[in-house]
């Protein structure tokens, strides 16, 4: 009597229990929470004795923030221009350390474990400080040969290079950018490149093969095989990266909102700027899947 | 001869372009690796310099004294006793929670088939891009005021609930129920690698007659440790590195990154006000706590790379 189920049943049931922990989370610590920040953001919240009551003020909150509060909308254009910014570059970057990851060579071990190191030393506080150190400052003016400030005169010169390739001045300017910000960029692709190189393992060694009995030049097979398998891991890692922006240390909303709500006890007010950062991050993933999402063709590998 | 001497000269032409393709990337591996390391050798070289050195010309990397005696000031004020402890212990508890939890909910996720299974996938997926900023304040109130369905305001007989920020609770909670930090992750790693492991291990055991969550804990798991160590790695690392979190639910309490970061401004508030200390001094209290935060990381790090390194198709991150 008991089993009346079938065997797909039980089975079926079995995968809800192992879900079952996840669900209690999405709902009681993700989905509540979600509408109820909603809620704050549109309401002014009194702390009381035994928990707290909400006043409905409307968009109040939204309207002081895009209009009264001065620090908001500067934070939040400068969140997501770095963010935009730094995304190219890292994919560019990661892809390009784990196709250098991928080839055999002497001491590969040694190297792969020194690329992945940025991962483990992301702490925040630790590269705060470090980038307002003054003996960090002092050894790299030791390595330069004159005690000007030497990064800015190699700068200067890849300028003057590149421009003197007509390059496009935006071009240039991203890249200089991109060439002084090479250490963050580098902190900040770790996992890019072990989701690249994990990638790169994972196509078949035959497929190359092949390639090759055909005559195809390396540039070839890496245009013609790497790259369109590559397509869906691009997407992945820009995701990925736009993520790990949300709590890098110098994400100036998280410090905006932390200061608004915890500080000055203006919770409403510090609800509808995550809001705001929360639909702006939105919108660039939804243009991100618009461009993108539709052209990836998934393979079987 | 013509050919004998065709074949030489490709040969050596092989050579030189084998040669050159090596000595290129020897190069940008050198450059890249200086750049990742340099803060790693500047932490070490500097925590062990006696102050003296900071104003002796030729010394720039290697002290000429040796001393620990920056160390005895810097774990003083940073109380590097308890909040070592407590750091380790709670991202030792949060990894090893996340690790159990990830790999039940990602084994659900890849073997059984019912209703709704894609629908979570895709959701297990959105969590990762909801900014944790958006739930920050909810859940703050929410850990502040905690109950469940208003039974322990019943039990206890006090309205609102307990308080349970400044304790491991809310890291437990959010971590056994895949909601902690980057948990969306991890549940992907997991999914993948064991949609990997061949069906049959699983098969010889229902035959036998073991459960579902007896064959995941026997035969599963047992197969799966690239997965969870990778995992476990992460979630210790990312644990140990959290401000965000521990910012907010950690208010009263202190952790390595908190410590550290008020750290040099209390030693220069001790010496008193009309001290003005060199910024140069500040700077090696600064790196001598900072080595003194990455350093167990980075030892952990050390042990467990070469599953890291070695076995990251193999953990599947990638399906």
């Amino acid at each position: 009597m008991r089993n009346k189920m079938t065997l797909s049943e039980r089975r079926g049931l079995a995968g809800w229990i192992f879900v079952f922990p996840w669900l209690l989370g999405f709902t009681f610590l993700l989905i509540v929470p979600f509408i109820q920040s909603m809620m704050i953001s549109m309401s002014r919240i009194h702390i009381t004795r035994g928990g707290y009551t909400l006043e409905k003020v409307g968009f109040g909150n939204y309207v002081d923030m895009f209009t009264s509060d001065p620090e908001y909308v500067p934070s939040l254009i400068e969140a997501m221009v770095n963010m935009t910014a730094n995304v190219p570059v890292i994919l560019i970057f990661s892809i390009f350390a784990a196709a250098l990851l991928n080839r055999k060579f002497p001491g590969r071990t040694l190297t792969r474990a020194v690329f992945f190191l940025p991962v483990i030393l992301a702490s925040g506080v630790v590269l705060r400080i470090q980038s307002q150190d003054k003996m960090q400052e002092m050894m790299q003016m030791a390595l330069s040969a004159s005690e000007l400030n030497s990064q800015q005169l190699t700068s200067y010169n890849l300028q003057a290079l590149l421009r003197s390739y007509e390059i496009n001045e935006f071009l240039v300017e991203y890249i200089i950018d991109a060439v002084s910000r090479i250490k963050e960029i580098i902190s900040a692709s770790g996992v890019q490149i072990l989701v690249f190189l994990a990638a790169l393992e994972s196509i078949p060694a035959s497929y190359y093969e092949a390639a090759s009995m055909e005559g195809a030049t390396g540039w070839e097979s890496f245009w013609k095989i790497t790259f369109p398998m590559l397509v869906p891991i691009f997407l992945a890692n820009a995701v990925y990266t736009i993520i790990d922006s949300f709590t890098a240390f110098n994400n100036p909303i998280m410090e905006l909102v932390k200061t608004t709500a915890f500080g000055r006890s203006s919770y409403g007010l510090g609800s509808a700027m995550a809001w705001g950062y929360f639909a702006s991050i939105a919108a660039v993933l939804f243009l991100l899947f618009l461009l993108w999402g539709r052209k990836i063709e998934y393979y079987d590998y | 001869m013509i050919l004998n001497d065709r074949i030489q000269q490709r040969h050596l032409r092989n050579l030189i372009f084998k040669f050159f393709e090596g000595l290129f990337r020897f190069m940008i591996i050198i450059g890249i690796s200086y750049i990742i390391l340099q803060p790693v050798f500047s932490m070490l070289s500097t925590a062990f310099m006696d102050p003296v050195d900071i104003y002796d010309i030729t010394v720039r990397w290697v002290p000429k004294h040796f001393t620990l005696t920056n160390f005895k000031p810097v774990m003083t004020v940073m109380e590097y006793g308890t909040t070592f402890t407590a750091s380790l212990g709670l991202s030792l508890i949060v990894a090893a929670v996340q690790v159990a939890s990830c790999s039940f909910i990602g084994y659900g996720l890849a073997r059984f088939r019912f209703k709704g299974k894609n629908l979570i996938f895709a959701l297990v997926l959105l969590t990762l891009v909801i900014p944790p900023q958006t739930i920050m304040i909810p859940l703050f109130l929410h850990y502040r005021f905690f109950d469940v369905l208003g039974i322990i305001s019943l039990i206890t007989g006090k309205e609102g609930g307990v308080n349970l920020l400044d304790s491991f609770w809310p890291f437990i909670m959010q971590a056994a129920t895949g909601m902690g930090i980057k948990n969306g992750l991890y549940i992907f790693i997991f999914r993948q690698f064991f949609a990997g492991i061949p069906r049959s291990f699983e098969e010889a055991a229902y035959v036998d007659g073991a459960s579902a969550i007896l064959t995941f804990r026997k035969v599963i798991l047992p197969n799966a440790v690239p997965a969870m160590i990778i995992v476990f790695l992460f979630s210790f690392v990312w644990q140990w590195n959290d401000e965000f979190y521990s910012g907010i639910f950690l208010q009263g309490a202190r952790l390595l990154p908190m410590a550290l970061q008020t750290m040099a401004s209390t030693i220069e508030t001790m010496a008193g006000i009309e001290v003005k200390m060199d910024p140069y001094y500040i700077s090696l209290l600064n790196n001598t706590g900072a080595l003194l935060v990455v350093g167990p990381p980075l030892l952990l790090y050390i042990f467990l790379q070469r599953y890291f390194v070695e076995s990251i198709a193999r953990a599947g991150i990638v399906g």
